[in-house]
């Protein structure tokens, strides 16, 4: 039985790499890790929390190298099957970038799959082991840089009122749209984004289209994002249309 | 605990330009004017922070603290990697470095023919407001020769009439100083006249700003009167004097004062003699003021505002970070709609004093003075901040992740002060001293010649040392700018955790590190 779940390097499927088999996907689905310390105050019973980010985490996808070539055959000579193995090999490596890439999970729906994006970066794991003469193994590794994945597209857009927004873990990756001079405010996690004209807001890379100083305030956020979303049932005030890509763990 | 952040703003000071994301090593002191802050960004990063923009550093949902790339006050220092910025100075946030001290009534650029070496605030500023003083009305007299033996007579003017302080502004007492200001001196063509001067009895004399003549009177007599020959330029001019009385019978002492100017006309033998009278003492040119109205003063924030008025001025030729600035108090009211109650005289040395000394100088510890750095107000208040003892304590156990406390001994209650009549003035604190033992001081108070102003000099002295000091060390965990803030009053955990303290937040210190920051704030026992 053949299933979706597998990562993309790019746009390249690892999975599309002669005699390669990925494993294990556990590792597509690791939880997040947030970072930041609690505070110990002397006298008081246990510790005072703070609020915290989703870290960079590491995780590895392994695989397997097999001596097939692209049409899935076998070379007949036992020496051609190690040279294949070795070529597939090196695919793998050539997929495999020296600095940040763009990754893609794909993970199995009831009928198809999602697809979900994050910043990452290659770290290791070209150092194959043979199970046999023509067969090898290893783990690549990466680092989510992102701490979470986001939906490749935007998952909805939102306005005032109530809203459920989808994912598992809080986002800031949204584009916000306003009309004119207006303040919007998420009462549900307490943060507010005052503009003094319209302007498109790009709340990840803090930029503002018509310039921020159009920005007249913003807070609320823990870690002074201009907005944020929390999975679930978010009630918005004010105006300004949210275009959000939800974040997953 | 929100992390500290950096963003770049143009060179108006209030455009926000992109946010610094690769900033690190953020920290800042926020202590109204005596601030400083810090960063460094990968020189890769650096390229449009050019001279004359702004890096603001925000924490807690505002703006804290600022740098004005390029300023004086900013050290600037790379490792080839990384691009560091540290302003060290005094001064919040950098941005008047450029400010200079000017003479008065000149906004522009340039030196008057003659000016005094200091600038002065205060009754002989001819700006200032003598709305509240009384003219001399019925105590005028044509000047009388035989008690005026010196005065100048015969010229081709009217005489001059002496004017005096009635006797039912208040019998004055012994050292006790009534003011004049003479007013509608307009010179209408620049040049040398000459300033026929003459008090009862010790006096101390101003044109404009500028101390021209200090008179030691000798009890009851009359000084002699003085001529001065002074540059005037085109324009109205102002002639304040001082005047103390240094002996004589009390309740019947009254201060009074003559005085005529004159162009100076060839007396035929190669010399110059008095002309033609432009100006002279009268009930229509002569305003009072005694004690029993207030002592005459300005307030320390009318001296900012003119300061920064001046600089807004001049910015349109010679562009300065003062002009960015917008004054949100008054001469007599300040940011909070509360009347300034600090009247006074101050000076300071023109053109070679900046404007964060001057600010410095003029706010002491008299007045918090402090600049928004998101909107770039000057904001002066009489008492920054609120008391909020009942709503915010910091103590373990509770929100302070460590706390101590150090308590000193009294270290004065008695102060010494010799004048410069050589006079001793003896200060006493006795609850001071029944609580703590009898320890003196002494202090030098210079040429102070008043009895009352040495023993206002030993009262302040008194005051910060004649109970015992406590000095806090606090880490509170959250709540700065949130629940308290810069000027506020907050509970503290007294010596060895017993009662609590009163503690005022004059500074706080946040060092940025990734998404935490550290929190300091400097406390110091309020007294108030």
């Amino acid at each position: 039985m053949s299933l979706p779940d597998t990562l993309l390097i790019g746009t390249t499927d690892l999975q599309t790499v002669p005699g390669i088999v990925v494993t294990d996907v556990s590792g597509l689905r690791s939880p997040v890790r947030r970072r930041g310390d609690s505070y110990v105050v002397p006298g008081r019973t246990g510790q005072v929390g703070v609020g915290k980010v989703v870290d960079a985490y590491a995780f590895t996808v392994p695989i397997a190298v097999l001596p097939d070539d692209g049409s899935g055959a076998t070379p007949a000579s036992a020496q051609a099957r190690r040279a294949q193995m070795l070529a597939n090999l090196d695919a793998v490596a050539a997929l495999m970038p020296s600095g940040l890439v763009t990754l893609k999970r794909r993970l199995s729906t009831a009928s198809s799959y999602v697809e979900h994006v994050a910043a990452g970066e290659y770290v290791d794991g070209l150092a194959a082991a043979l199970l046999n003469a023509e067969t090898g193994e290893t783990e690549l590794q990466f680092v989510n840089l992102d701490g979470c994945w986001y939906d490749t597209t935007t998952t909805a857009t939102i306005t005032s009122g109530t809203s459920t927004v989808a994912g598992t873990v809080d986002t800031r990756n949204m584009v916000i749209t306003f009309g004119g001079a207006a303040t919007l405010t998420n009462t549900t996690l307490g943060v507010h984004l005052q503009v003094s004209a319209g302007t498109v807001i790009d709340v990840q890379a803090g930029t503002s289209s018509a310039g921020l100083d159009k920005i007249v305030a913003w807070g609320g956020d823990s870690q002074d994002a201009l907005f944020a979303l929390r999975p679930g049932s978010n009630v918005l005030t004010g105006s300004g249309s949210v275009a959000y890509k939800a974040a997953w763990s | 605990m929100s992390a500290v952040t950096a963003w770049l703003f143009a060179a108006d000071g209030t455009t926000m330009l992109r946010r610094l994301d690769t900033a690190r090593d953020l920290g800042f002191t926020d202590a109204g004017l005596s601030s400083e802050a810090e960063f460094r960004i990968p020189l890769s990063d650096a390229a449009d922070l050019t001279a004359g923009r702004f890096v603001k550093l925000r924490y807690a949902d505002g703006f804290r603290a600022g740098i004005l790339l390029g300023a004086e006050q900013v050290d600037v220092s790379t490792d080839g990697r990384w691009l560091s910025f540290r302003q060290s100075r005094e001064m919040r946030p950098g941005l008047l470095w450029d400010g200079i001290v000017m003479p008065q009534s000149y906004p522009a650029y340039g030196v008057r023919r003659r000016v005094a070496e200091d600038r002065w605030w205060g009754f002989m500023d001819p700006s200032f407001d003598d709305s509240g003083w009384s003219a001399p009305g019925s105590a005028t007299r044509l000047v009388d020769y035989v008690r005026y033996p010196s005065f100048p007579q015969g010229l081709t003017d009217v005489d001059p009439n002496a004017c005096w302080v009635s006797l039912s502004d208040g019998a004055l007492s012994i050292n006790e100083s009534t003011w004049f200001r003479g007013h509608n001196i307009n010179i209408a063509s620049a040049g040398i006249y000459r300033l026929h001067l003459c008090s009862d009895d010790t006096a101390d004399w101003y044109l404009d700003d500028e101390l021209i003549l200090q008179v030691k009177g000798d009890g009851n007599t009359l000084s002699q009167a003085t001529t001065i020959d002074q540059y005037l330029a085109v324009g109205p001019h102002v002639l304040a004097v001082k005047v103390t009385n240094e002996n004589g019978v009390a309740g019947e002492l009254v201060n009074e004062i003559v005085y005529s100017i004159t162009t100076l006309v060839d007396d035929g033998n190669g010399g110059l003699k008095a002309g033609t009278v432009v100006a002279r003492s009268a009930a229509s040119t002569v305003l009072i003021c005694t004690t029993t109205m207030g002592e005459p003063g300005v307030t320390r924030a009318k001296a900012l505002l003119d300061l920064v008025n001046e600089a807004k001025v001049r910015a349109t030729t010679h562009p300065n970070g003062v002009s960015k600035l917008t004054p949100t108090f008054t001469g007599t009211l300040d940011s909070a709609g509360v009347a300034f109650t600090d009247l006074g005289e101050f000076s300071l040395p023109i053109l070679t004093t900046r404007y964060d000394e001057a600010f410095l100088q003029l706010a002491e510890d008299v007045v918090d003075v402090d600049i928004n750095v998101s909107t770039l107000q000057l904001n002066v208040w009489v008492r920054r901040g609120s008391d909020k003892r009942t709503t915010v304590a910091m103590m373990p156990a509770s929100n302070a992740t460590s706390l101590s406390t150090t308590k000193d001994l009294a270290r004065l209650t008695h102060m010494f002060a010799r004048t410069a009549d050589g006079v001793l003035v003896e200060t006493v604190d006795a609850a001071a001293e029944a609580a703590y033992g009898r320890v003196e001081g002494g202090q030098s108070v210079g040429a102070v010649r008043s009895l009352r102003t040495a023993n206002n000099l030993n009262l302040a002295a008194l005051a910060a040392s004649s109970v015992p000091t406590v000095e806090f060390d606090a880490q509170p965990i959250g709540g700065a700018y949130t629940t308290w803030g810069m000027g506020d009053t907050v509970a503290v955990t007294n010596h060895r955790g017993g009662t609590l303290a009163a503690a005022r937040v004059l500074g706080i210190r946040v060092d940025g590190r990734d998404d935490e920051a550290t929190v300091t704030p400097e406390l110091v026992e309020d007294r108030s």
